[in-house]
């Protein structure tokens, strides 16, 4: 039996009330302009005597004046309903567009949003939003030398509604997934595992400076729980706080694990021993430098070959002052099983011999080097 | 009144982290350690009582207690923050790093910090270096960030990262002597009149024949601050590391204007410390 008029007029209904329901203020718009549509027509129809009956409805509906005011009661009426209507279907109309204008000034400054239809592959993820987070965008920022560097994605998954962009270029990478970061619908938002595509490569878990120590690695430690429960092959690196926690951090299969407060208190106590370590240090670990003196001073830990360094063939010592000749790189250690020797704990193995080209050194070279 | 500390170091401050330095420092260091603390119960429940180690109880930036703690003659003087203050602990290290500088201006005065932005107000001190864990923080984690995806660039390092290989974190705690390994980075104090007309490739030839790396060079720089028109500029010289020196040009060509040939050239080498400390500036200086 084929759907009467009665039963197309009963899904119709249920269809519009729902729709209505769900989104109100475009119901209340659409109503208005509705009404606003039968008063024109109404008063053009009663007023249709005068010269222009168009252009009257129309200034009537923005504004009400008009030199020849309406001679019926219906049309005064009509007018009446078209006035009002109108004022408020305009300044509807008006608010929204202005507001989707402020929205996009406001949305410029903030972190976009992460499209759901975007896959991210290898791509860095931050779990959290705070000064740190701010200050290692900027450093990484300022190492990227090449366009080709530029094209590492960064997620950051917090339930802060907006974050401020900054004006790094950096920032033209950089997303915001809303959500707490323990949650596991949200991590399959930011793309931290393989369902869609590679999955992330780094998640970098950095504790809010808000919180005691303790209180710090405590919610690290869930968030590394997380992540290593989703996506084990992702590479965390997560700050400690409170040396006496490293332990738990390794059972839960921390990859990098950065001990902050550890290394500066060395750095405290062998600087007083050794005045000048602190700022060695400092331009070792740092990718930009203040120097008053404008000398170009970045320097920084890398890894190359020695086929790389075209030094295969020759002893350790002698690869280092060939390459220091050359180009200002300075080997310092050599990979060994189970770690990294440096200069001169090398072993006598390794000192004595002849380097092969897959021997992998360590050097202190500017930022500029690649081998 | 006669100095009772000579050539020691002082921490002024005590937090959670003061006792690591002061182990730390028995370690790499034979100078006597005074520590001076509000109270004195923290150090000494948290070290115990250590021989070399002493506690002076006071404000740290009183004038009376630092002399007490013989500043004057100290080698280092450690400003430790003070975590009960929050935010306003580098507010206070600046003070007691005044109150240092004015006893002894000459003195290596290490500061603390806990907020990075603060770190624009000591620029003016003579405040010798300054040392904040967030910015260490931070700049080692974008280290090792930027080190695991450099590996997949074009010109990036051969030598990818796996996580069955040690990473540039560690490094670093590696150079800091903080690892169990017996190498580090040590200072060697050189005379300004022997060393200037050699060159860093000179100094890195003599180093390895010795089991040494010379890192870098720590000189001096002037450093001016305009004055107001009724009076001087004040000039002082504020030390600079410069790391991985060219190998070519003479000392004295990196550093036109040394202060007085009293001042030592600083040489940051990477070796075993005890043959560093025993040999290391007969080495250099007999050539």
């Amino acid at each position: 039996m084929s759907p009467s008029f009665r039963d197309y007029w009963r899904v119709g209904t249920r269809l519009g009330l729902r729709f209505c329901l769900n989104r109100p203020l475009v119901a209340a718009f659409l109503a208005l302009a509705m009404v606003l549509l039968v008063a024109s027509f109404i008063f053009r129809w009663v007023e249709s005597d005068s010269e222009h009956p168009l252009w009257r409805t129309v200034v009537y509906s923005m504004s009400g004046l008009d030199v020849d005011p309406p001679h019926t009661t219906p049309g005064q009426t009509a007018a009446v309903v078209v006035l009002l209507t109108g004022v408020v279907f305009a300044s509807f109309l008006t608010g929204y567009i202005a507001s989707k204008f402020s929205r996009l000034f406001l949305m410029a400054q903030c972190v976009p949003h992460k499209p759901d239809h975007r896959v991210f592959e290898n791509h860095v993820i931050f779990l959290g939003w705070n000064t740190k987070v701010r200050a290692i965008l900027q450093e990484l920022d300022n190492c990227y030398a090449s366009a080709y560097q530029r094209r590492d994605q960064f997620v950051v998954v917090s339930s802060i509604d907006r974050l401020e962009r900054g004006t790094a270029e950096i920032y033209g990478n950089v997303w915001h997934v809303w959500g707490k970061a323990t949650d596991t619908d949200v991590m399959h938002k930011a793309d931290l595992t393989d369902e869609r595509g590679a999955g992330a490569r780094i998640a970098v878990i950095i504790p809010d400076r808000d919180q005691v120590d303790g209180e710090q690695d405590r919610r690290s430690l869930l968030q590394l729980l997380a992540v290593e429960h989703l996506f084990p092959e992702v590479i965390s690196i997560v700050e400690l706080k409170c040396q006496e926690n490293k332990p738990h951090f390794e059972n839960a299969y921390a990859d990098l694990i950065v001990e902050a407060n550890s290394f500066s208190s060395e750095l405290l106590a062998q600087t007083a021993e050794y005045p000048g370590l602190a700022q060695y240090m400092d331009k070792l670990v740092s990718s930009k430098q203040d120097s008053f003196s404008g000398r170009q001073q970045s320097v920084s830990v890398k890894f190359f070959s020695a086929g790389e360094l075209d030094v295969a063939g020759l002893t350790f010592t002698e690869a280092t002052l060939r390459c220091y000749e050359r180009a200002s790189v300075l080997p310092v250690g050599l990979f060994k099983e189970g770690g990294v020797a440096l200069y001169p704990d090398l072993g006598l193995d390794h000192s004595e011999r002849l380097l092969v080209r897959e021997d992998c050194l360590v050097v202190v070279s500017g930022s500029g080097v690649t081998g | 009144m006669s100095a009772i500390f000579r050539d020691h170091i002082v921490i002024c401050g005590w937090n959670p982290r003061g006792s690591q330095i002061v182990r730390k420092l028995l370690e790499v260091s034979s100078c006597p350690i005074v520590v001076v603390a509000q109270s004195t119960r923290n150090p000494i429940v948290e070290i115990g009582r250590l021989e070399r180690v002493f506690v002076i109880s006071g404000d740290c930036s009183s004038h009376k207690v630092l002399m007490e703690a013989d500043v004057g003659h100290a080698k280092s003087v450690i400003v430790l923050a003070d975590e009960t203050l929050g935010q306003s602990a580098d507010a206070k290290s600046v003070k007691v790093a005044l109150a240092v500088e004015r006893i002894q201006v000459t003195v290596h005065t290490i500061v603390e910090l806990v907020d990075i932005s603060n770190k624009s107000h000591f620029a003016w001190t003579k405040v010798d270096e300054v040392v904040a864990a967030e910015e260490l923080s931070v700049k080692l984690t974008s280290r090792a960030i930027s080190h695991i995806l450099n590996q997949d660039q074009p010109g990036g390092p051969s030598v990818g990262y796996h996580t069955d290989r040690p990473s540039v974190l560690g490094v670093y705690c590696q150079l800091l002597g903080s690892s169990k390994a017996s190498t580090q980075i040590v200072r060697l104090d050189l005379e300004w009149s022997r060393i200037k007309r050699l060159r860093f490739g000179d100094l890195l030839k003599i180093g390895i024949e010795h089991r040494m790396i010379p890192m870098a060079l720590v000189g001096y720089q002037k450093h001016a601050i305009a004055a107001r028109p009724e009076q001087p500029a004040w000039v002082s010289w504020k030390s600079e590391v410069y790391p991985n020196p060219p190998a070519d040009k003479r000392i004295e060509e990196l550093w036109p204007n040394w202060p007085s040939i009293e001042h030592p050239l600083g040489v940051l080498v990477l070796a075993e410390p005890e043959t560093a400390r025993s040999k290391g500036v007969d080495i250099f200086s007999g050539y």
